[in-house]
């Protein structure tokens, strides 16, 4: 009885396995694909350390549906990697920099569709593109910053820089660079790939982001893990006369901003620090008032629509599970929140 | 409270009196002497590992024997890296992993890797369901796994040798002397494990769908264990034992990202002394152990180096009253002493626990018992938790192939060292994982002259409060606190004999857990998690082991079935079931003194492609050959 037990047992194993399964993590609900990319905003999910969970979702401004992990159900199923950090256009593609899967995945704009998949360097975290030919790629822990050819998809050099570089833009032909651990600023000279100076500013370079002027307005976020805690500034850089127009402290109102976006006009700089925070361009303190408070201190992403200067606030929730993100008009009304994949930490206008 | 110590210490009093007056009356059989303490208590679930599967080396690691011989999921990461345990849905840490009774998980982690402990110097594995683990130590909520070595050596000498070879440079040899005289027996064992773990898998997660081969999971251990059992006279045993592992591990990445060289090297290095001295009926047991470990990471491409380093005192006392002839009264005093250091620690830390319990066994009627016990915790000098238990058990005269018992008791587990300290997020504050567990089985015998089979069937439900997480806190780190409720209920069955038909024997073990764990409270109201089931939780597991001999020869067979896991707190995605097979043929020599084991093993005989953890690969078909000398006088 056992052994007969035991036959069927092998024989059915055996036909199960014959069939072709799917392995790795498999989604509850199947997303619903969509074709169109035009009018939206699509969300960087960084996902989990080591757990393979990156993706990218679309937000459609127009009927406000949310598509998620569009990289995988356009191609084949395939998981876009892990840790993706940020996402940038250029030209007719999407740079999506996967940190720790050490490569960058090149995307149409148009249908999201793989083009290629740039590899060779360690740890990327952001690019900054120079011209057709030529874009650096900043690096968390190989001392370096990575060249590549943005048209031919490969590497094709490097800067040796010690230290976490993060934050790069790209002003005339000078590229500007910030380092969290070193407290630097670098400018880059774009057509030699030397470092031609280097300045200082705070601990935590965490956001960066360029005005219609051309100045730069750095976001730094101290150290929260010391004792004592350092408290984090803002910097507003102008690259003409190289020099710091602004320097504002965190300490007095004990905040660390990161995450530093503009809007339409550039009228108010946004940034997080727990809570989010609006300030004008002229103020010369950081504010007490927060933006959009949150109890959860789980606020990871944020994003300002450059047509219509709704805010866009991805919440990690546990950085675990999936995350939300919400959505305010200007003047602070709620508009919605939708459910996207795991730590939203970036939003990419199109 | 002050009750209970004076009682416990009455008792005491009282046991030594009377017993020195029966020293004249009352002699025991040697085998009883070294009784370990944790017999079955009416109502706790307490099962044994077949300590014939764990002799004839189908399994070379604990992780496996426990996963295709019991309701227990292991959690394994890969061939070579971590591999925890899960009882009833409970977490790695609720888990107790105990060497003689005395509990070696880290202080500082809360938790010990299964892969690190070599399978072959312990002569027997108990497995202590939920609350039957309380009648050793509390801390394993979930249950607690102990791994025993006895004096049970009967013959003058024993020499062994035996040497597994297998597929991607798996190399595992072991050597074992055993030495006995009309005192002393010895036990000594030397084992040295080392695989390549090169293994090649199709990874379907890059374009192209390459096949690729694990890379830096090389794996080496080295392990020394003697046991020395001292026959001080008929009715006292003293044992001293050592146990030192060093394992140098690379630690491998998942298929979508690459590795960065990472290593670790975990040290331990263990001692126990204990004194077991049978006084009439009653037991009193001595025990002391002094455990060191060292973890050192090595992340050369993060550059991260960390040591980090533990000792642990543990102490025990232990006895065993009989008080007329239907009651039996248990108590005991724990003292435990923990220091840790690491960088990740502002500090040295340091830790004191007292543990004092007494329990009452009581034979009301003919077939039915209950034991009822009360335990005191306290910690660094302050008042812990009370924890009391009750257990029934059910087993009726006129039919004695059934029974029946369940329990009911409440259990927590404090912090790890890392949950408190830990720079940044840990947190002082902490209060204890706390839970009440109950469960209710049935138990059914059969037996004739041609076989002996036995069916059991659990219902367990346990919920627990206070359960530790790690959150988004202030400042941008993830910091520990108490947020959770958890939920945990299911059915754990077992089928298991052997029966004689001819000249074949066969042995079968068959185990079935169904299981379903939920979030029932959290901290946040946009945590997606309440309501859902816990990450890496399986479904359902069924495991089925049968050994078929025939004369020398035989043949084993092992199939394993694991449902589906969630991979995140909300179940978006879910790691889908998988299933694997075993088989092995094997035939022994005897000539003489001697005798020879030969053994061909194929683990995951269909080939089958499977991951138990998200994106980290694991093998396909293993081929193992296996050969054992032993010299016998």
């Amino acid at each position: 009885m056992k052994k007969t037990i035991l036959a069927t047992a092998i024989a059915v194993l055996f036909f199960a396995c014959k069939k072709d399964k799917e392995t790795g993590p498999q989604p509850t609900v199947t997303p619903t694909p969509i074709s169109s990319f035009a009018n939206g905003v699509f969300i960087v999910n960084e996902g989990g350390f080591n757990a393979g969970n990156a993706n990218i979702s679309f937000y459609n401004n127009s009927t406000q549906a949310i598509t998620n992990n569009v990289f995988s159900s356009v191609n084949n199923n395939l998981p876009l990697g892990d840790i993706a950090q940020s996402m940038q256009k250029f030209g007719d593609k999407i740079f999506i920099v996967v940190n720790n899967s050490s490569k960058i995945e090149v995307v149409n704009l148009f249908d999201f569709k793989s083009v290629a998949t740039i590899s060779g360097m360690g740890s990327p975290r952001f690019i900054g593109f120079i011209n057709s030919s030529k874009a650096y790629v900043t690096d968390l822990f190989n001392n370096k910053i990575h060249i590549i050819n943005p048209s031919t998809y490969t590497k094709t050099g490097e800067i040796a820089i010690n230290g976490w570089t993060e934050d790069i833009s790209i002003v005339a032909d000078t590229a500007y660079v910030t380092n969290w651990d070193e407290k630097k600023l670098y400018l880059i000279n774009t057509q030699t790939d030397a470092v031609i100076s280097t300045l200082d500013i705070a601990e935590g370079a965490a956001g960066m982001v360029k005005d219609k002027n051309n100045h730069l307005w750095i976001a730094c976020s101290g150290n929260t893990w010391g004792t004592p805690i350092v408290y984090g500034k803002i910097f507003k850089f102008n690259p003409y006369t190289r020099s710091f127009e602004k320097e504002i402290d965190g300490a007095s109102v004990q905040q660390n901003p990161s995450k530093i976006c503009l809007d339409k006009n550039n009228e108010n700089i946004y940034y997080l620090s727990g809570n989010v925070y609006k300030m004008s361009v002229n103020a010369s303190s950081l504010p007490t008032q927060s933006f959009v408070a949150t109890s959860s201190f789980s606020f990871y992403g944020l994003g300002v629509n450059p047509l219509n200067d709704e805010v866009f606030i991805g919440d990690a929730v546990d950085f675990s599970q999936n995350g939300t993100v919400s959505v305010f008009n200007a003047n602070g009304t709620g508009k919605g929140i939708f459910s996207v994949g795991v730590s939203p930490n970036g939003f990419m206008f199109n | 409270m002050k009750y209970v110590v004076a009682l416990l210490l009455l008792l005491v009093a009282f046991s030594f009196s009377k017993t020195w007056a029966q020293m004249d009356t009352v002699r025991l059989r040697e085998v009883n002497i070294i009784d370990n303490n944790q017999k079955i208590h009416p109502g706790f679930k307490q099962v044994e590992i077949d300590s014939f599967a764990l002799k004839s080396k189908h399994f070379n690691s604990l992780a496996d024997a426990l996963q295709n011989l019991s309701t227990v999921y292991i959690k394994n990461y890969g061939p070579g890296t971590i591999a925890t345990l899960s009882f009833r849905g409970t977490g790695a840490n609720h888990t107790e992993i105990q060497w003689n009774g005395i509990n070696i998980n880290s202080p500082m982690l809360g938790l010990h890797d299964l892969n690190l402990i070599p399978i072959n110097s312990f002569s027997n594995v108990e497995i202590n369901y939920g609350a039957s683990s309380l009648n050793n130590t509390s801390g394993g909520i979930g249950g607690s796994v102990n791994l025993i070595s006895k004096p049970n050596f009967n013959n003058k000498l024993s020499l062994e040798y035996s040497d597994i070879v297998g597929s991607f440079q798996n190399y595992n040899s072991q050597k074992s002397i055993k030495l006995r005289n009309n005192r002393i027996q010895s036990h000594s064992y030397f084992i040295r494990n080392t695989a390549q773990n090169n293994f090649p898998f199709q990874n379907e997660f890059v374009p192209g769908k390459p096949i690729q081969y694990q890379e830096n999971a090389n794996f080496k251990q080295t392990s020394f264990v003697q046991d020395v059992y001292v026959k001080v006279n008929s009715k006292n045993v003293i044992s001293l034992k050592w146990w030192f592992t060093e394992s140098d591990r690379q630690i491998p990445a998942t298929m979508l990202s690459k590795h960065g060289n990472e290593r670790e090297i975990d040290k331990s290095n263990r001692f126990l002394a204990e004194w077991n001295s049978q006084q009439g009926r009653t037991q009193i047991i001595f025990r002391s152990a002094y455990l060191f470990e060292e973890i050192d990471w090595q992340s050369p491409a993060t550059n991260l180096f960390e040591i980090s380093r533990a000792d642990v005192f543990r102490n025990q006392f232990r006895i065993n009253i009989p008080i007329k002839s239907k009651i039996q009264l248990n108590s005991g005093i724990d003292y435990d002493f923990e220091n840790a250091s690491t960088v990740n620690y502002p500090a040295n830390v340091r830790r004191e626990k007292l543990n004092l319990f007494t329990s009452l066994e009581h034979q009301i009627l003919k077939g039915l018992n209950y034991r009822l016990s009360l335990r005191q915790e306290f910690l660094n000098n302050k008042n812990l938790a009370f924890l009391p238990s009750f257990g029934i058990d059910f087993s009726p005269e006129k039919f004695k192939f059934f029974s029946l018992k369940g329990n009911i008791s409440k259990n927590y587990k404090i912090p790890s060292l890392n949950d408190l300290y830990w720079l940044p997020g840990g947190n002082i504050n902490l209060k204890p994982e706390n839970g009440i567990t109950q469960e209710l089985g049935i138990e059914l015998r059969a037996k004739n002259k041609f076989s002996n089979l036995t069916f059991s069937l659990t219902y367990f439900n346990l919920l627990m409060n206070d359960w530790i997480q790690w959150s988004p806190g202030r400042f941008n780190y993830f910091e520990a606190n108490n947020v959770k409720k958890v939920k945990s209920s299911g059915i754990e069955s077992q089928l298991s004999g052997a029966i004689q038909f001819w000249k074949i024997k066969l042995i079968s073990n068959n185990t079935l857990l169904l299981n379903e764990s939920i979030t029932k409270a959290v901290a946040e109201e946009n945590d997606q998690s309440l309501g859902k089931i816990l990450i890496y939780t399986p479904d359902y597991k069924i495991s089925s082991f049968s050994r078929l001999e025939f004369q020398k020869y035989y043949l084993t067979f092992h199939q394993l079935w694991i449902g589906k896991r969630f991979v995140n707190r909300d179940n978006s995605l879910f790691m889908p079931a998988y299933q694997l097979s075993t088989v092995g043929v094997g035939r022994s020599f005897e000539i003489n003194n001697i005798s020879l084991q030969t053994q061909l093993i194929c683990r995951n005989i269909f080939n089958t492609v499977y991951q138990e953890i998200a994106y980290r690969p694991m093998p396909g078909r293993i081929f193992e050959l296996m050969i054992n000398l032993k010299f016998t006088k």
